[in-house]
């Protein structure tokens, strides 16, 4: 693990894709060399900020208190200190790592090999008891170096944040095995986990990666209709609704396991046990994507927020599924396609012959609860924009949130988002923005943070800066607004009277009434009537919206006489930056962050 | 019951208000002693500013014109005890603080005992200062900039020249390195060790102000060129010594750059990323974690006051090692009508 922590440092050092991917596919490359396959795994693995494989329904159960208390242990400083030095670097991690640096004896830890990460990652899993838990990273983290604490810790926090996604991973994986990258990224939508990847590049095996049943493979996402420059061939595609639910890929395999993984490819099959039963029965191995509802008496689907105590649920200790996990909330799974079934993989067939095939399957199974999502194709007789229109407000009639509009000769492109489909949410739908701030509510909501101000990315890439675009404080249930509280307290960066300010990673889902120009936020936009629709625990803060899209509604109203450009000069102040930096954060990004609200000095 | 000289924290600052002095306050007051040049600038704009000449040089300097009714002064001055604290007269006198140029402590000596400000101390001597001494006192006023254990730094000399060898290893590629320093303090002993490695070398306005009052009071640090904002860039390809605050982009250095950040903050890694540095230098202008505690208990004080940063954990640390410590929290300020 030495090879890799340096790795991980050197990475997180360089300003370039280029230099993050060198420093990780010299350590892989050695690596691979020196260790077993298992050994790779971990580490690659570790590069992707994980110590288990995507999909695994596995849970550590390692939080911030329990390794507070670790780090206590190993470094003879009681919690007040260590809270405060991790404080002021930003995150545990790297506190954890330079207090074990002044202990006795720092240099001479042997270091963990892959195998004891390993071993550590399953007896932690398997491990009920917080203080069996406690035991075993005492017991691994004596042995470890400072800098393999600091990136286990990292890791074990979920934040790696040394700016190497999975597509820099990819990246190191192509290099550190002579292959082309766009080789290693295909395959990488089908063998979502990183270290099995890893052994496949290294084995030269990236051609046997195929749909695995049972293995989560990367979803096809849709494009906002806003960003499609090219006019579409309106008789290429069929529309359906777009669903207010929650994105599902369920798999049944030859011998009856089901299993449900959720947008960001974690297992949720405990959650829905209804559905595991439904497809439990089916005559054959199969993937669905689709969306699961909540859903009335009457079969009707009821809006998002009563899927919500469902999601909340955690899995059960050792044992992921629990199948008597029933309520009141009646669910259903609306499916769109079908990856595979018992003939294989069916990825790369058109979207008429997979759903074809769905028809049947789902006819042949029968029951309420697997249903298929209604489609039609676009009317070819009258301007597309009069069609779409249309198409949109019967959507919203039937309650739904807009449309999909789908080639019917298109593959299913995993992990691509880009023509084939494509989403039409319109104005007067929804932004997906970066909570940036908290603050106290008043009165019922004292002592909460109910009010939150929040931001959409600036520019094309993901690591750039986060503007704000507003603040709002109604939509949520107070349950919610609990729980949230409760998760922007782990985030806080910096705390002054009531306003906490964040690091950016909770994604909301806003709604309002329109976009207009406004110098009071850095975005250079505000939203009209924002309220909260929904958390988006699905959602990385990176797949937050942009200020493209904001900027396309707002032209958008401009065309249609909702909105007039009359425009006051943007706000874009050196605030914006300061909260790009957020992202990384740490403690001169936190009182930095202050002068977002007018205040803040920057040196001692 | 209340401090004998009146010890307190209001929204300017640290102040002894038995002798209606404030130390090191952020905004203009009555009168102010300033520990150092680069103080906030409202300090300077105090009814009557105490400070050390050379505080007082550099500090005008920067600022573009002298403070107003300054005291420079390195003898003693006495200063009445309000009535209500028990009257009588307090000695003041200044003492080196390390740190930076002019750096000084503040010891009160009155009828009850002997208070010391320590402000920003540094045990270590440079090129461009003495050290900072630990001074017996029955209290002690301390900063608490770099107080808490994860800070650990090696000393200022060993990473300076560190630093000259990145830069001249920049310099010998065809790049021009920018180096982002605290000033006045580090950034001047950067030039000094630049200048004396014979390496060109150039500092942006600031840095170039400071080390103009840096010479005038005969500290020499050799030539320096002028690399302002408007300023046309020299042909000569030169190490660019800049203020941390200073951007990159905005210095229009011509061809390839590469940017280190030297600063005790440089042991942060978010502080780095948020610089963009290419390269970080752990170079503090304050003692570190180890150095304080060291100089704490040299003072022999029985009573320590933390202030600024970490004051609440430090004082928490000093009293598990069995010393009286509390902390003179910063005042509450209120955001929500900025926000």
């Amino acid at each position: 693990m030495k090879r890799l922590a340096a790795a991980l440092e050197l990475a997180r050092r360089s300003r370039s894709r280029n230099g993050k991917e060198a420093a990780l596919a010299t350590a892989m490359a050695a690596i691979a060399r020196d260790s077993d396959d298992l050994a790779l795994a971990t580490a690659a693995r570790l590069a992707s900020g994980r110590m288990l494989a995507v999909g695994d329904g596995r849970a550590l159960g390692v939080g911030g208190s329990l390794l507070v208390d670790v780090a206590c242990a190993a470094t003879r400083y009681d919690a007040e200190t260590v809270v405060a030095c991790a404080r002021k670097t930003g995150e545990l991690a790297e506190a954890f790592a330079l207090l074990v640096q002044r202990t006795e004896a720092a240099g001479d830890r042997p270091g963990l090999s892959f195998q004891e990460i390993a071993h550590l990652t399953d007896a932690l899993a398997a491990e009920p008891g917080r203080a069996g838990k406690r035991a075993l990273l005492e017991a691994a983290l004596a042995r470890a170096t400072p800098l393999e604490i600091k990136y286990l810790c990292k890791t074990l926090g979920g934040e790696m944040r040394i700016g190497a996604q999975d597509g820099v991973v990819e990246g190191a994986i192509a290099r550190a095995f002579g292959l082309e990258v766009a080789r290693v990224r295909l395959a990488a939508v089908v063998v979502t986990d990183v270290g099995e990847l890893a052994v496949l590049a290294r084995d030269g095996a990236l051609d046997d990666a195929r749909l695995v049943v049972g293995r989560p493979v990367a979803f096809m996402l849709a494009t906002p209709m806003e960003s499609i420059a090219t006019p579409l061939d309106a008789g290429a595609y069929v529309f359906e609704d777009k669903i207010d639910g929650v994105r599902a890929q369920v798999h049944r395999s030859a011998d009856g396991a089901v299993s449900i993984f959720a947008r960001g490819l974690d297992r949720t099959t405990h959650a829905f046990p209804e559905i595991v039963d439904a497809l439990r029965d089916a005559p054959q191995a199969l993937v669905l994507d689709g969306e699961i509802v909540a859903v009335d008496a009457e079969g009707h689907p009821r809006p998002f927020q009563a899927l919500q105590p469902r999601l909340q649920r955690k899995p059960r200790q050792g044992s992921p599924e629990r199948p008597d996990d029933r309520d009141a909330t009646r669910v259903a799974l609306v499916a769109f396609d079908l990856l595979a079934d018992a003939s294989g993989p069916l990825l790369a067939l058109p979207w008429t012959e997979r759903r074809t095939r769905l028809e049947a399957l789902a006819s042949a199974l029968g029951g309420d609860t697997l249903r298929v999502n209604p489609t039609s194709p676009l009317p070819i007789d009258r301007p597309l924009e009069a069609a779409i229109d249309e198409a949109f407000r019967a959507a919203r009639g039937r309650g739904h949130e807009g449309l999909v509009l789908k080639r019917s000769d298109a593959s299913y492109d995993a992990g691509r988002r880009g023509q084939a489909w494509i989403k039409v949410k319109r104005a007067h739908a929804t932004l997906d923005c970066v909570v940036v701030a908290a603050e106290e509510g008043h009165g019922r909501r004292a002592g909460i943070l109910s009010d939150y101000t929040f931001a959409v990315w600036g520019g094309p890439e993901s690591n750039d800066e986060l503007l704000v675009i507003g603040k709002a404080y109604s939509g949520l249930r107070d349950e919610e607004i609990d729980t949230l509280t409760r998760r922007l307290e782990g985030l806080v960066l910096e705390r002054r009277g009531g306003v906490w300010v964040v690091r950016p990673d909770v994604v909301l889902e806003v709604a309002f009434d329109g976009v207009q120009r406004s110098a009071r936020h850095t975005s250079g936009f505000a939203l009209r009537f924002p309220r909260i629709v929904r958390v988006r625990d699905d959602k990385r803060p990176d797949e937050a919206d942009r200020l493209a899209t904001v900027e396309a509604l707002f032209e958008a109203q401009v065309a249609t006489g909702h909105r007039e450009e009359a425009a006051p000069a943007p706000a874009r102040s050196k605030a914006k930056t300061q909260v790009a930096a957020a992202k990384k954060k740490g403690p001169r990004v936190a009182q930095n962050q202050l002068s977002l609200f007018g205040g803040g000095d920057d040196d001692s | 019951m209340g401090h004998t000289l009146g010890l307190d924290l209001d929204e300017a600052g640290v102040c002894l208000r038995a002798l209606g002095l404030w130390l090191d306050p952020t905004r203009p007051v009555s009168a102010a002693f300033v520990s150092h040049a680069h103080v906030t600038a409202g300090a300077l704009e105090s009814g009557r500013v105490i400070a050390s000449p050379e505080t007082l040089a550099v500090a005008g300097a920067l600022q573009k014109r002298p403070p107003g009714k300054a005291t420079a002064w390195d003898g003693v001055l006495e200063l009445p005890i309000e009535p209500a604290f028990g009257g009588g007269t307090a000695r003041l006198s200044i003492v080196p603080a390390g740190h930076v140029l002019g750096a000084a402590q503040l010891l009160v000596e009155h009828p009850k005992g002997r208070l010391v400000y320590a402000g920003d101390w540094s045990g270590e001597a440079g090129a461009t200062h003495p050290a900072g001494v630990a001074v017996a006192c029955d209290e002690l006023v301390v900063t608490t900039t770099f107080a808490l254990p994860i800070f650990r730094f090696e000393a200022a000399a060993t990473v300076v020249a560190a630093l000259v060898d990145w830069c001249q290893a920049r310099l010998s590629e065809g790049v021009t390195p920018l180096v982002l320093a605290h000033s006045p303090g580090p950034a001047q002993e950067l030039v000094r060790a630049l200048s004396a490695r014979g390496l060109p070398v150039s500092g942006d306005e600031a840095v170039c102000r400071a080390c103009a009052a840096y010479e005038e009071l005969g500290v020499v640090l050799g030539p320096v060129g002028s690399h302002g904002k408007d300023a046309r860039p020299p042909a000569e390809r030169r190490a660019i010594v800049a203020a941390p605050s200073t951007r990159a982009a905005e210095l229009r250095v011509r061809g390839k750059s590469a940017v280190a950040y030297a600063s005790g903050w440089a042991l942060l890694d978010a502080a780095v990323e948020q610089k963009r540095a290419d390269a970080a230098f752990v170079l503090p202008d304050q003692a570190d974690f180890d150095g304080v505690v060291t100089m704490v208990r040299a003072t022999g004080a029985r009573r320590v006051f933390a202030t600024r940063g970490d004051a609440r954990p430090f004082a928490h640390l000093l009293r598990g090692v069995g010393l009286d410590a509390r902390a003179l929290d910063l005042p509450a300020i209120d955001d929500r009508a900025t926000s």
